[in-house]
């Protein structure tokens, strides 16, 4: 099922009043658009449960992703700065109702072997679809575009010339290499009531 | 005899004096002889397996039948469970682990508990697991083995996932459950205000919601300001050969603990409840005698013992609200989960490691045996000790016991498998106490003792 920009609400709403809406949202973007974030990378111990986003630069913080090392490449940090994609109404959105971000990943610590490529990729929780956004250049950063709500971003070591497009559509996974990083977006973060046991770690 | 300049001793009083000074309060020390007795004469160590990085272990449960010597590890963290070959249990070994898919990307406890059946002569291993939302499977409750096979690794086959999308959030416990009927069951805490009654062979038919056949619901807590009980978070299961019903007790939390007749699991009835106690904030392990007289609770709560109940004390309202006796290992702490052989409870006790009390008067209970598998300093605790009920939540968090040999086996967040012989406990069958021979062990061919064979039309 696909959703408007406003989800459930749009079709009783009728056009007229998304229009008003819509300009409604233009006028007030200045207000949303997140500031740009600087890519450096902050203390990984660092919870992200003490983070206090008081100031617009905090609160656009609050939205970036900090990307944790698995057990295969300890002392790996990246950080993910998370804005709206550019957009004449302020919130860019994707034909199908997504949001649309563009996000810029900066790691450091990475130190497998030379010859493999780490390849970034996102995925919504379920992984599927699992979305290629490339490979980290030499500086070990990448840019790119994502039109998801919740997802999850990862780093693999993929092999130089591994990456078969036709791989994207089959079942499992789309990557063979390990994953050596991995991030969740602030949305993700967002859980049904239902879920919220009193057996584990909450996000704040 | 004159008096010798022992430098390695004085040495040795400075550097104790020195740690002696800068040692957090709540550190661990050494006895002031020196000697660091590990666990009372009365225990033996048997086999030790540090398993990993430290919370990556989970509970425990252990095959009944000598012919079958495995033991299962539910992976915390890891997403997974470790098989354990104790056939000789002085040399036991790692033969077979599983761990979910893209673990890496998962997000939760992970392998929490697990629990075993058999069923029509094959044998099969319920992992219950925890993702939470925002990462993979977080519908995902439980994965089921078939592990007949063992110990050959390659014969272990998944045979199905319990999914359960209403309540994200997975299992956190399991109890298997060999039905009066004959049924084997399974029941599950869910993420909600119910758990989730499972018939084993409806799911291995492949039956619609995973063979669900009823939930049993969390009650209203009938103490005035004691919070509502939202969920539940452990069961005990057993039938009780006097009324001729099966019961669960379910120990929900915040708190409050609730006896059902699953006589009839489609329509559980609540018999009884253990509520409104004095002190109690939160209810989290519950067992009984054999004979369903005596109750003991478990409140994961620091400063908390083991209490005793007695379970014929309810009023015209069905409510138990005093224990009769306690127990603890260190008042400062608190207990985790625990295994009743009448009159013994085994308890793995966090950071006091396995401890065993006797429960013959339940209003004295006693220690008779002790065996410490933690040796880190008591102020790490799960998730730093932030929460309120994390405080002092490492070291020894499940155990089980082999009635056939009263082989005793634990699982310690940090240090891993364990397993241990206690003097002159070589097996328990109630009928030796005098009672039913009803506990957590299920008699998988015939049922549980005292009930009646299944009518066959």
């Amino acid at each position: 099922m696909r959703y408007g920009l406003l989800g459930g609400i749009y079709a009783p709403l009728g056009r007229a009043s998304v229009v008003m809406v819509a300009v409604t949202l233009a006028f007030a973007s200045p207000l949303w658009q997140a500031e740009p974030a600087s890519a450096s990378i902050p203390d990984p111990v660092a919870r992200i449960c003490t983070t206090a986003p008081t100031a617009a630069a905090a609160t656009a913080d609050y939205y970036n992703i900090r990307m944790s090392p698995t057990g295969r490449a300890p002392g790996a940090v990246g950080y993910v700065t998370k804005t709206f994609a550019q957009s004449p109404f302020g919130v860019a959105v994707s034909v199908d109702g997504r949001y649309v971000y563009d996000v810029h990943l900066a790691v450091d610590g990475l130190r497998g072997p030379p010859n493999v490529e780490y390849t970034v990729w996102v995925a919504p929780p379920n992984l599927s679809p699992i979305i290629r956004l490339g490979v980290l250049n030499e500086e070990f950063e990448i840019e790119g575009q994502v039109g998801l709500n919740k997802f999850i971003m990862f780093v693999t070591a993929e092999q130089p010339g591994s990456w078969d497009p036709a791989n994207a559509d089959r079942p499992g996974n789309a990557w063979s290499g390990p994953i050596l990083m991995q991030g969740i977006s602030r949305s993700g973060m967002m859980h049904a009531a239902s879920g919220h046991g009193p057996f584990e770690v909450e996000n704040c | 005899m004159p008096h010798t300049f022992d430098v390695t001793r004085l040495f040795a009083l400075a550097l104790a004096a020195i740690v002696g000074t800068v040692a957090p309060a709540d550190a661990q020390s050494p006895p002031a002889d020196g000697r660091i007795e590990q666990g009372t004469a009365n225990v033996e160590l048997v086999s030790h397996i540090p398993l990993g990085q430290a919370f990556s272990v989970g509970d425990i449960e252990i095959e009944q039948e000598i012919s079958r010597p495995y033991v299962y590890v539910s992976r915390w963290l890891l997403g997974g469970v470790d098989i354990i070959d104790v056939s000789k249990p002085e040399s036991s070994q790692i033969i077979y682990r599983w761990r979910i898919e893209n673990a890496e990307l998962h997000r939760g406890s992970g392998g929490t508990d697990g629990k075993y059946f058999k069923l029509n002569d094959r044998y099969y291993y319920a992992q219950g697991l925890q993702f939470q939302q925002g990462g993979p499977d977080a519908d995902l409750g439980a994965v089921v083995f078939d592990v007949t096979g063992l110990p050959d690794p390659e014969a272990v086959r998944e045979v199905g996932r319990i999914r359960d999308a209403s309540s994200p959030g997975g299992f956190h416990n399991l109890f298997a459950y060999k039905h009066s009927s004959g049924r084997v069951l399974l029941f599950a805490t869910v993420n909600g205000d119910h758990a989730n009654i499972y018939d084993m062979q409806l799911f291995l038919d492949g039956a619609p919601n995973s063979g669900l056949i009823a939930q049993l619901p969390v009650p209203t807590n009938p103490c005035p300001g004691a919070g509502m009980s939202h969920t539940y978070h452990d069961f005990y299961i057993a039938f009780d050969a006097e009324t001729g019903q099966d019961k669960a007790y379910a120990a929900s939390q915040p708190v409050g603990t609730y006896v059902f007749d699953v006589t009839r699991p489609e329509e559980p009835e609540l018999i009884k409840s253990v509520a409104c106690v004095p002190g109690v904030t939160r209810d989290h392990t519950f067992a009984v005698s054999p004979d369903h007289k005596y109750g003991i609770a478990e409140g994961h709560l620091r400063y908390s013992p083991i209490r005793m109940f007695d379970m014929e004390s309810d009023d015209a309202t069905g409510m138990i609200t005093r224990p009769i006796g306690a127990w603890t290992a260190d008042w400062k702490k608190h207990a985790h989960n625990f295994e009743m052989r009448w009159p013994y409870v085994f308890v793995a006790n966090y950071m006091e490691g396995l401890q065993v009390f006797n429960m013959m008067d339940p209003e004295n209970p006693y220690t008779v045996a002790s065996f410490d598998t933690y040796d880190q300093p008591d102020n790490i605790a799960y998730g730093g000790g932030a929460s309120f009920f994390t405080e002092v939540a490492n070291g020894a968090m499940g155990l089980d016991v082999r009635n056939k040999d009263g082989l005793i086996i634990v699982s310690d967040f940090t240090t891993g498998f364990w397993a241990f012989r206690l003097d002159g406990f070589q097996g328990w069958n109630g009928n030796d106490w005098g009672m039913p021979n009803i506990s957590t062990v299920q008699d998988w061919d015939n049922g549980p003792e005292g009930a009646k064979p299944a009518t066959v039309f």
